[in-house]
Parts: structure tokens; sequence; C-alpha cells
């Protein structure tokens, strides 16, 4: 039987399109499974290394003359023909499907944006936010970051899952509403708006974290508690001022979102 | 004196007259769309901070002069919020400042909604009765919003007045004159409207508008304070 992994999502003629010539019926697939180079953003390579080798109705219908190698993008001749004969159909992906992104491009998940979301967050000032950062509406940050402050609740005991989640989703149509009727040319999407408030959750949650070792309710704990607000508050006013190009608006809107961000505070301190 | 376009014309001089903001869609169900209260929240942060200091330092101009024409809704919102939150806070605060020594002060909760009744519910009584008065008994033509505005930013005084409610024996006092700078621009803000009707009218007018304006200060001091 084919030592293959059930997770795999990609066609597994993907890994020999290098190969146009020699192409190995038994042992070692290893090289086809490195010859996914091209795809940066794609972080599963080492999982599709599955030893076709040993499955004789694999190695036997491999045909390598009709692979190309150009790339992942040429769809053979008798693909669908080659797969609706062999049990490449069990696995449940589409025959023709050669033109598929990763799983998670396709997800929409871009680490490289999510860190440099992270990266703008953790560095609160007063400068305008490159346009670009904030194109996309990204949900999956701000959904790690809302569980991550609500794993760290109960770090200290506290099960808030509940508070985190209902509160976070009111403050984040309560700010949609604001901002949509605050803004006088059209409005902004309800996943924009989700995706800054969690981003600028990180604070907050670094906050929680904080609050493990360094009591609350003393000084400095009120202290930090104080400037993780600050911090949540700029970067997010900062985030949907260049979104929605509010600048004159940008006060009006910070106030709302210090409110917000003091409430996820004393969530997290008392 | 109604002009064709939002702002008013250069010759109103009180500014709260105006048309109707337009809406979103027509229909009866344009009032619960987002894009039909859009216009209602058209203002900058400069504008509001205008705002603010012409409702707390009213002796300069009338108020309607600051609006221009464009009413908003986001101060006197903003406004009635902050000062729920800031008369719970100092009404506990007060309470912790109060309680004995050695005995652990407990909050209580109600306080927020407590105030929160009241501010909300004196807001829109309050904007209810001086659109009433206005529209009906002195037949002034006057938009609610404009009603509203000048019954939100009558809050002001009572924002400044609520730290030092906080402290031990000057509840009263500070209570009694954001009461009375709070009844002043509101007359003021309605002077240039009501002044050329009939005496007996514009005195109904202003002790309805004191008479509410007594009723938050008393309800406020006795109950939080």
């Amino acid at each position: 039987m084919a030592a293959f992994n059930p997770n795999f999502q990609q066609p597994p003629q993907q890994q020999f399109q290098q190969q146009s010539s020699g192409f190995p019926h038994g042992g070692d697939y290893a090289s086809g499974g490195q010859q996914f180079q091209q795809q940066p953003q794609f972080q599963q390579q080492q999982e599709f290394q599955f030893n076709l080798g040993e499955d004789p109705t694999w190695g036997a219908q491999a045909q390598p003359t009709q692979y190309t190698s150009n790339g992942f993008n040429q769809p053979t001749p008798n693909g669908g023909a080659f797969y609706a004969s062999s049990q490449g159909t069990s696995f449940g992906y589409d025959p023709s499907g050669i033109d598929e992104p990763p799983l998670l491009e396709e997800l929409g998940v871009d680490f490289e944006d999510i860190w440099s979301k992270t990266k703008l967050v953790l560095t609160p000032s007063f400068r305008a936010v490159d346009e670009r950062l904030v194109e996309g509406s990204d949900l999956a940050g701000p959904a790690v970051f809302a569980l991550l402050l609500a794993g760290a609740l109960v770090l200290r005991g506290k099960l808030h899952f509940g508070y985190v989640y209902g509160f976070g989703l009111s403050s984040c149509v309560a700010t949609y509403v604001l901002l949509n009727l605050m803004h006088q040319d059209g409005g902004v999407a309800f996943g924009t708006v989700v995706s800054f408030l969690g981003y600028c959750l990180l604070p907050v949650v670094l906050l929680a974290a904080a609050s493990i070792v360094v009591s609350s309710s003393s000084v400095p704990g009120q202290v930090l508690g104080g400037l993780a607000v600050l911090a949540s508050t700029c970067t997010s006013t900062r985030l949907f001022e260049a979104k929605l190009h509010m600048r004159p608006q940008r006060y009006l809107i910070a106030y709302p979102l210090a409110l917000i961000y003091s409430c996820f505070v004393l969530i997290t301190i008392f | 004196m109604r002009d064709e376009d939002d702002h008013g014309g250069p010759d109103d001089e009180d500014g709260l007259l105006g048309q109707n903001a337009g809406g979103a869609a027509p229909g009866y169900c344009a009032c619960l769309s987002v894009a039909y209260y859009r216009p209602y929240f058209d203002v900058d942060t400069d504008e509001v901070a205008a705002r603010l200091r012409a409702a707390l330092f009213f002796c300069n101009e009338p108020f309607g002069a600051t609006l221009r024409g464009k009413p908003d809704a986001y101060g006197p919102w903003w406004v009635a919020t902050t000062l729920v939150f800031a008369v719970a806070v100092t009404s506990h605060v007060r309470g912790l400042l109060g309680a004995e020594a050695g005995v652990i002060y407990e909050f209580d909760f109600s306080a927020v909604t407590f105030a929160a009744a009241t501010i909300y519910g004196y807001v829109a009584l309050a904007a209810a009765t001086n659109w009433a008065f206005l529209n009906y008994s002195l037949k002034v033509h006057q938009r609610p919003l404009a009603c509203l505005c000048v019954v939100g930013y009558s809050l002001v005084p009572y924002l400044a007045a609520a730290p030092a409610c906080a402290l031990p024996y000057l509840a009263w006092p500070a209570v009694l004159a954001a009461c009375a700078a709070q009844s002043l621009f509101a007359l003021k803000a309605a002077r240039p409207a009501v002044e050329p009707h009939p005496r007996e009218k514009v005195l109904a007018f202003a002790g309805a508008t004191c008479a509410l304006n007594a009723g938050l200060a008393f309800l406020l001091k006795v109950y939080l304070y």
C-alpha cells in the first residue's frame, strides 16, 4: 500500500513535472517533492513526499513523456484519463485541478501580510500607515489573537472566553455602524472592521500575558494597562484612517476605539 | 426661512433652520439603513471641538452660529455616553472616599444603569419637549436634530462638574452650577428663534426647559452622589 499522507491535497502529478525523462518507477520520490521550490508560500512541501514506488498502480501508470518541465500549470493531455482510472479520485480532488493554488493561499492566509501587520501593531507610532498594508482584510490573525487573549486569561484561572467573544463581536458591530455613519463617501466592510480591531488586540494579549507575572491590581500593572489601551487605540486609529482617508475625523474615531480597548483591558485586569 | 440647500441661507442667523437631510433610499424603510443617518455625522474633529468649547463658554456667540446649519448627532450621543460613564465612575469614587476606614467598599453596577437611564431619558425627553414647544406652541420651524444637538451639547457643563462632584462637600455646588450653566446655554441657543414671540409662550418654553434641567440635577445628585 502506498504510504501516502491522508492530508495530501495536491494532485500527485505536480511532483514529477520537472522530470522529463527517466521517470523513477520505483524508489526515490523524494526528489519529486523537492521540486516544489517554485512556491515559496507553500508551507507543507515535506508532507507530499509520499512514496509512490510501493504502490504498483501508480508506478505502472506513470508516463513521463507527457509531463513538461515548464511548471505546474501545464495540463497534461490525458491527465483526466490518467486519474479517472487510478485511485486518484479517492483523494477527493478535481482531476483537472492542476491549476489549484496551495491551500493556504486559497484560504487567504498570507503569512507575510500577517507578520507585517503584527509588526505594525507592535511598533506604535504616529506615522501614517502604508496603504498597501490595509488593502486586504484577513481574519486569520484576529482569530488567533482573540484565542490567545482568552488562553492567556485561562492561564490566570479566568474562563472569560464568552466575554471576549461577546464583547469582541458587539464592539465590531458598533464600530462598523459608527464608521459607516461617519464616513461620508461610502463605508467600510464588516470584515475589514473585524480584521483591524482584531489585529490591534495584540497589545491587550501581551498585557494579559504580562499580568500572569505582574499583579494587575498593582500600580505597574495598571500603568501597563493604560499603555496597552494607548497602543491599541493608536494603531487601530491609524489603520482606519489609512483605509478610509478619515484624517480630519481622526480623534472622533479614536475616542470610541479607546473605550472599546479600555473594556478589553478591564476584562483582562479584573 | 426655508432655503433650498442644506446649509441654510446667508441670512439664517441662528443657523438652526434648514431642510430635512436627504435620505438614502425613498420609502418607509429608508430610516432603517445606515446611509439615511450619514448626513447627521458629517463632522470633523475641529468642528466637534469648536461646538464643545461653545457649549462650555457660551457667552461668546449663539450656538446656532457655531452649528452653521449643520447640526450633528455625534456630539450629543458621545457627550451623553461619556457623561454616563463619568457620573458612574465619580459616584463610586465619592463612595470610596466617603467610606469608613477598614470597610471594603462594594461597588454597585446599578449606578451605571441608573445614570444611563437618567441621562439618555433626559436627552430624549428634553429634545422632544423642545421640538414640540418650538414647532407647535411657538410655530418656529425647527428640525428635531437641531433640538437634539442643543440638548446634547448642553450636557457639557455636567462633564466638567463630574470630577468635582467626587470630592466631599462639593457635590451640591458643582451640580447646581452645572444646572445653571446648562439652562443658560439652552436658553441662549434658543433665543434667536423664540425672541419675537409673545412673552407668555416664551416664558412657558423657558420654564419647561429649566424644570427638566432641574429634574436632571436633582436625580443625579440625590441618587448618584
